[in-house]
């Protein structure tokens, strides 16, 4: 390697490309790719309907301009809408199958796929580009009558609980991103948890962009039956490209009567180079729904990577006593860029919702909150409590908050805080006299400012994520 | 909706540059038309909509014959200063309390004839944030200037007294006032509005101050009369070094408000303190915008917003501080807090920071639920009604913000005019 | 240990060190007493590393040039600052940091690292030594801590960290009897031939309780007198401007 690229590799240590054949729809965004994705999948005549429907009013769409962070105009032509490694085009029966490169692939980031080698409890499904490569603990999940699946497999094997609730969270032509999903997505994970079963480990996905010039459009479905229980973690990592590449992906959660669903994600996708060159655009539309009566949907977010984030992980409160609650990290340094939060939407009685966020700003990054909490007419009693607080580091970066809060019920109650802040030279300076260099300080300070979130996350994840905090943060102080 | 801008324009033809503008603001007021939902800043007050819904021929107020206007709408038992305004149109003023020689006054409409000193004003012709301002620009013919000298200060407030008469009935009255403070100057100023018959009118009014160093402006809105009308106010604000930018809004009366503030503090230990009431019922629509941009170090703002929410109607608040990259040691802060008290109303809000400088301490907070239970028991268990409870809580909690006026004889007449109107609401 | 030659400090353009001298052997314990404003804190400032000051003159420690090291090395190298206020830093865990800061200062000295069960041993026996609570360790960093439990948890660090050159910046200062006298417990059970103290204060108090083996009277940012411990006692009678008029 040039020493410019040992730099870089230092930056980021996921950044490096698998070198490995793979099959692609032709370049462009057409009727013909969107039956290319379907044909390719094996899809029922239903599903490619369905994604008929969605493309043919994406045409009518315009891509959203509200947001903060601006980028440059996307040529949706000169994508490439599907790319899978040659070797797994006939999804692999078995991990045996699975091509020794892509296991290599996911080893190097820390993921392993063979069961000998048990992340401590963890099932694994493992998305590469387009597919799904390899899905671990499917036997014993089976045992319990979870399905822990890719959601193409389930769109075969599983129609009535895919046909039932895809797009029941997320309208097809929600926006223009979701509806872009819904047209061309390609991979992702199914869960579905019977009636009164408490998955008995965390489900995991882990999401590899390593082709070029390639968006990644997953679609993610979680339904927890009644009374059931599941704890799901997505990470995310692609390889330094000079170029942006367009990551669009929807989730959606179903939580029924006593259900609880806790979905978590570390992100960390190419966050682009020092100068701002490259990087993922994660435009993500993240909703759960919580219909059941005392169900409750958890989200929580550790956003390090992306050149620009721009996402919303929503609760939609429709069961009374239902509880919706948002904890995240959005730290930007160089010159990313996110705008991101929730949307709490109080339609129930009783209804709880709950907003932790911790934005970190460094180099000449923008960082925004933008949340809404609504409480509608019939939400007696809704309660809901948001604390904000921005830590700015540096004199070329933003910290911007804007909530959006709505009120049209008398029993509700709504409380909201929020603060902008840096951290002090005296807190910096006692570090550094109990032997703590600017960089450990840092990191220690910046993780204590973020407890409330990860201590949300799964023990495991919960130490990836501090020890990331730190690397994003690198350099930020001089 | 038919404005009929040319006849307007034929029967005010004056300075050539200032024709232009009104042509060219009422083409930009004629694409985008009255603002809408759509539009961010409009978001929870729906121009368009309310206008629709309210007004069946609404038409532009192009001056009237009439000067003489209700004497017995003036303030009693209150020293003061005048300025009337009738339908918008300078009357006349009174300066009786102050040394008249260190206050230069004129109306809008001599300045707008006057090209030396129309030149002086015409930048504030070419704000084209909305829609509204682009109308305002269009049809304006008069309003106030008033110059204070450096050194000065009022011995007693000024009141500006907005009266409309009949001759307003279903029109658009637009007009602009314009106040500079020179340097370690002070002014206390009340707006007070007024209307008789009940007449419905839409008043859109553009406000323009400027504080120079060491100078300060204490300004009082006082909308408490429950009246027919609908307003649009904007005010904008240039702040220099030291100088003192104090705002309390009285929003209690007229059927809709949106009054918008923005305040910029341009150089080194400005401050801004905007606090304010609302008190709604019926289907009242109130809404209160600030914009506090911090543009230099050492600036100092804070706003406290208490709302009550009745019947039908609907309060918001959407508050925002702006700190630019140079703005070290800014001190921001925001607080709102509202009480819904029936099933129909609704309150918004949206307090926003929007931070680029590092060594800032910026918070802010809002709150809306209902009364504490707990606190109406306690009343109760020593002998209230729950309608007394209630009344006395909601008045206590309103009654915290009038109680930071610093004016302490402004402080007696809002606190009565306060009372009247609490007295005549259901709680 | 530590010798400091014509010392100049000055903040924002004002002196507040002038030309001072002090010399520390292993072992001594040196007493700095002074008015508010002589500079007592700026001298713990200067000689833990604080930014801000403008220096001149020069400090030796060890035989190295103590200003040319970062904060982080002095504090490595066994230069302990108990602070006058201690800082609060939100959602850090004391314990944590505490883990965190010795086994940097281990590593530094060529020490195996301790892990978290031999780190909770240790923990433990010496807060059991001190009589201070141990909950106080799994609490936020500082975080709401009552001015005594704040200056024992710099004791029990300090008793940790077991660091060559002690200061104590006013670390009497709003403590009760009870308070006083556990700080002061730790100072003395820490005294060593190779360990030395330099105590800041402002009152006599403390050296009842810590026997110095000199008492130096900083007046306007230079040392005005010096003696042994009866000097202290003289101090709390006469009051500082009788020595500065003796001189």
């Amino acid at each position: 390697m040039k020493q410019q690229e040992i730099e870089k590799a230092k930056e980021y240590k996921y950044g490096f490309t698998t070198d490995i054949e793979s099959i692609r729809a032709p370049k462009g965004l057409n009727e013909d790719v969107v039956r290319f994705i379907s044909n390719i999948k094996k899809e029922p005549e239903w599903m490619l309907k369905w994604r008929l429907k969605a493309f043919s009013r994406l045409k009518n769409l315009k891509e959203p301009d509200w947001q903060k962070p601006k980028f440059p105009k996307i040529d949706y032509q000169d994508l490439y809408y599907y790319s899978a490694p040659k070797s797994v085009t006939d999804t692999p029966k078995s991990l045996d199958e699975v091509d020794p490169k892509l296991i290599e692939t996911y080893k190097k980031l820390g993921i392993p796929l063979q069961e000998q080698k048990k992340l401590s409890g963890i099932a694994v499904d493992a998305v590469f580009d387009s597919v799904s490569v390899a899905t671990t603990f499917k036997g014993e999940l089976t045992k319990k009558g979870i399905i822990f699946c890719p959601i193409s497999e389930a769109i075969r094997n599983h129609p009535d609980l895919v046909k039932k609730y895809l797009g029941s969270v997320i309208p097809i032509t929600d926006h223009y991103f979701a509806t872009l999903n819904s047209a061309v997505f390609t991979d992702g994970s199914f869960v579905y948890i019977p009636e009164g079963v408490r998955c008995p480990m965390e489900l995991s996905t882990y999401f590899r962009i390593n082709a070029s010039e390639t968006g990644q459009f997953e679609r993610t479905l979680i339904i927890a039956d009644k009374g059931s229980y599941v704890s799901y973690l997505e990470g995310c990592t692609a390889p330094m490209r000079d170029e942006n590449q367009l990551h669009a992906a929807n989730v959606e959660l179903v939580a029924l009567d006593d259900a609880e669903i806790k979905y978590s994600t570390v992100q960390n996708w190419y966050p682009g180079d020092k100068d701002g060159k490259g990087g993922i655009y994660n435009f993500v539309t993240k909703r759960g729904a919580c219909r059941g009566k005392n169900s409750k949907i958890s989200w929580t977010q550790v956003e390090t990577g992306s050149a620009i984030t721009w996402k919303y992980p929503s609760c939609i409160l429709q069961g009374d006593n239902s509880v919706g609650e948002f904890y995240s990290i959005a730290i930007t340094n160089n010159h990313q860029k996110a705008d991101t939060g929730t949307k709490m939407i109080h339609l129930g009685k009783n209804t709880k919702s709950k907003i932790i966020s911790k934005g970190i700003s460094a180099g000449f990054a923008d960082n925004t909150y933008r949340g809404l909490v609504k409480i509608t007419s019939k939400a007696n009693n809704a309660r809901n409590y948001t604390q904000c607080d921005s830590l700015l580091m540096g004199n070329e970066c933003g910290a911007h908050t804007i909530p959006y809060i709505e009120n049209k019920n008398s029993t509700a109650n709504i409380e909201h805080e929020a603060t902008t802040s840096k951290i002090s030279d005296e807190q910096l300076f006692y570090c550094n006299q109990r032997g703590l260099n600017q960089e450990e300080a840092v990191s220690l300070i910046v993780n204590g400012f973020c407890k409330e979130v990860l201590q949300q996350l799964p023990m495991e994840f919960a130490v990836e994520a501090q020890k990331l905090v730190g690397i994003s943060l690198e350099g930020s102080v001089g | 909706m038919n404005l009929k801008f040319e006849e307007f324009q034929k029967s005010n033809l004056g300075l050539k540059e200032l024709d232009n503008i009104r042509i060219k603001s009422f083409k930009k007021f004629e694409i985008q038309g009255f603002p809408t939902k759509k539009q961010e800043h409009w978001k929870y007050t729906d121009l368009k909509n309310i206008i629709t819904n309210n007004f069946q021929n609404l038409q532009i107020f192009n001056g009237s014959k009439n000067l003489v206007y209700n004497n017995k709408l003036i303030i009693k038992n209150f020293e003061h200063n005048k300025i009337i305004l009738l339908n918008g149109s300078f009357i006349e003023s009174s300066f009786i309390y102050e040394d008249e020689k260190k206050i230069i006054i004129k109306s809008l409409k001599s300045i707008l004839e006057n090209k030396n000193d129309f030149n002086k004003i015409k930048e504030y012709f070419d704000d084209d944030q909305n829609s509204m301002l682009s109308l305002n620009h269009a049809l304006t013919n008069d309003g106030v200037v008033l110059d204070i000298e450096n050194n000065y200060s009022f011995n007693k407030p000024l009141v500006v007294y907005n009266f409309f008469d009949k001759t307003a009935e279903n029109k658009i009255i637009n007009n602009k006032i314009f106040i500079s403070l020179g340097d370690k100057s002070n002014l206390c100023m009340i707006d007070f509005y007024r209307c008789e018959n009940n007449i419905k009118y839409f008043n859109n009014t553009i406000h323009n101050y400027t504080i120079k160093k060491n100078a300060t402006l204490k300004k009082y809105n006082i909308n408490d009369s429950l009246d027919n009308s609908y307003n649009y106010n904007s005010v904008k604000i240039k702040s220099y070094s030291n100088s003192v930018f104090e705002n309390f809004l009285l929003s209690l009366g007229p059927n809709l408000i949106k009054n918008e503030i923005h305040c910029n503090l341009l150089e080194n230990y400005s401050s801004c303190f905007i606090n304010g009431i609302m008190l709604l019922d019926g289907s009242q629509h109130h809404e209160l915008k600030t914009n506090v941009n911090h543009k230099y170090e050492n600036c100092k703002s804070s706003q406290l917003i208490k709302s009550v929410l009745l019947d039908k109607s609907n309060g918001t608040y959407q508050g925002k501080i702006y700190v630019d990259k140079k703005a070290q040691k800014t001190n921001g802060y925001q607080l709102s807090k509202a009480l819904i008290l029936s099933e129909n109303s609704a309150f918004n809000s949206k307090p926003e920071l929007e931070i680029y400088a590092d060594d800032v301490k910026c918070s802010h907070g809002s709150t809306t639920g209902n009364i504490d239970e707990n606190s109406i028991f306690y009343l109760m268990s020593r002998g209230l009604t729950k309608d007394q409870a209630n009344k006395m809580i909601v008045e206590g909690f309103l009654n915290e913000v009038i109680e930071t006026i610093t004016d302490p004889n402004v402080k007696i007449l809002i606190s009565s005019l306060f009372n009247e109107r609490i007295n005549k609401v259901n709680v | 240990m530590l010798d400091i030659k014509n010392l100049n400090a000055s903040i924002e353009g004002k002196k507040i060190l002038k030309n001072f001298n002090l010399n520390i052997k292993p072992g001594e314990v040196h007493a700095i007493m002074g008015p508010n404003g002589s500079g007592k804190s700026t001298l713990a400032n200067v000689l833990s590393g604080r930014k801000g000051y403008e220096i001149e003159g020069t400090v030796y420690y060890e035989g190295k040039n103590l200003l040319e090291i970062p904060i982080e090395e002095r504090a490595q190298k066994g230069i302990f600052l108990a602070f006058q206020y201690p800082i609060e830093i939100p959602g850090v865990n004391t314990n944590n940091f505490l883990k965190t800061s010795l086994n940097t200062i281990r590593k530094f000295r060529g020490l195996k690292e301790l892990d978290s069960l031999d780190f909770l041993k240790l923990v433990k026996e010496k807060s059991k030594k001190l009589k201070i609570e141990e909950k106080i360790l799994s609490r936020q960093l500082n975080v709401g801590f009552s001015g005594g439990e704040k200056k024992k948890n710099e004791i029990l660090q300090m008793s940790i960290l077991e660091p060559k050159l002690v200061i104590l910046d006013e670390t009497d200062s709003g403590l009760d009897i009870d308070a006083l006298r556990i700080v002061s417990e730790g100072v003395n059970s820490l005294r060593d031939k190779n360990r030395s103290f330099l105590i800041i204060t402002h009152y006599q108090r403390l050296l009842n309780y810590i026997k110095p083996d000199f008492v130096h009277v900083l007046v306007n940012g230079k040392i005005v007198k010096t003696g042994f411990s009866d000097l202290a006692q003289e101090l709390e009678k006469d009051g500082y401007e009788g020595v500065s008029i003796a001189k």
